[in-house]
């Protein structure tokens, strides 16, 4: 029941933190410490996977690979989110630039033809 | 003498073999037609110059919701024009029905005049067509609480506050459900006027699939999601 529960809120919690508005510094930095956090705890449990077994039998997971399997799909998911919102802004800023270039070449080729260049 | 002065937006992707005409069709009736290529690989530019149209380039694709707003950034930053048409390349529309359009506009000072299908006719749509139409016209009245006829007609009419209302975000065809939706968040007056459509050979074949519905829909509901979290 625990895990349920750590699952599908921490799932919605940090899908509406992702989602909720534009990169910062601070969002930045929390996401790299999460990922240094997911780092170490995989390291110890390669060290120690009596370790992992502990922590799922602690949350109420019966198998240590189920609860690996749990957390790597909420990785996952987290991961797509603000990799598709990271590309997302990206594409913006594409049209943004392709769009005032338009504008400027206009420009550029009508300053030539008036100056007969 | 027309009391409007108005610049007519197309935009086109890989229209060389039609936008010439079209071009040449409303240039008999506008001086101002400024033609968004959106990264055609064709001849479409050379086509729609030659026409006496003014050509503004998107180097790479970007979607017609991305073509349109750079057409309202000319017409809002490089003239002093009172109104923009909005008119597909691939020649679906007719002109008197833009010029129709004008004067409605220009006489009752509606912000913005959407062109109806459903009030005018339609000619050569397929069956799965006008039950898709059907589907999205029941969708966007509901998202926007507008009372639609139609929607997604490219055909229409935008004065200055409309224009500059207008920050499309959605590049692709969702951006005609965000024009709708700018009518109500920008509280602007609107109207519908009808026209005609003409399904030809050649836009029935390079018209968007059916299952673009499901990509208008996906990118609607994604922005929404992100707009509310």
């Amino acid at each position: 029941m625990i895990i349920k529960v750590f699952l599908l809120a921490g799932l919605a919690l940090a899908s509406w933190w992702v989602l909720k508005g534009k990169p910062t510094g601070g969002r930045l930095a929390l996401a790299r410490i999460s990922s240094l956090l997911i780092a170490a705890a995989w390291i110890v449990g390669v060290l120690f996977p009596d370790t992992v077994s502990w922590a799922a039998h602690a949350v109420g997971v019966r198998e240590a690979p189920s609860l690996v399997l749990y957390v790597l799909v909420v990785v996952f998911t987290l991961s797509t989110i603000a990799q598709r919102l990271r590309v997302q802004d990206l594409e913006d800023k594409l049209a943004r630039l392709t769009r005032a270039h338009a504008l400027l070449e206009l420009d550029v080729v009508e300053n030539k033809d008036a100056a007969g260049v | 003498m027309e009391s409007w002065q108005a610049v007519v937006v197309v935009p086109m992707y890989n229209e060389a073999a039609v936008v010439g005409d079209v071009v040449a069709g409303l240039r008999e009736h506008f001086s101002h037609v400024v033609c968004v290529d959106d990264g055609s690989r064709d001849g479409s530019a050379a086509a729609a110059r030659a026409a006496g149209g003014i050509v503004l380039t998107h180097r790479v694709n970007l979607g017609q919701g991305a073509a349109l707003q750079t057409g309202f950034d000319y017409v809002l930053s490089r003239t002093s024009a009172t109104h923009a048409v909005t008119f597909d390349a691939d020649g679906q529309y007719r002109i008197e029905d833009a010029l129709a359009m004008l004067s409605v506009a220009t006489e009752t000072g509606v912000d913005i005049l959407l062109g109806s299908r459903n009030l005018g006719r339609t000619e050569g749509q397929p069956i799965a067509r006008r039950v898709l139409m059907a589907a999205a016209l029941r969708y966007s009245r509901r998202t926007t609480g507008l009372a639609l006829t139609d929607t997604h007609n490219g055909l229409r009419v935008l004065n200055r506050r409309a224009l500059a209302a207008m920050d499309l975000r959605h590049r692709g065809m969702a951006h005609a459900s965000e024009i709708e939706s700018r009518i109500g968040a920008a509280s602007l007056t609107w109207q519908e006027h009808p026209v005609t459509m003409l399904y030809s050979d050649y836009s029935r074949s390079k018209g968007q699939s059916n299952l673009n519905a499901f990509n208008i829909v996906y990118d609607l509901t994604a922005a929404r999601m992100r707009a509310s979290a």
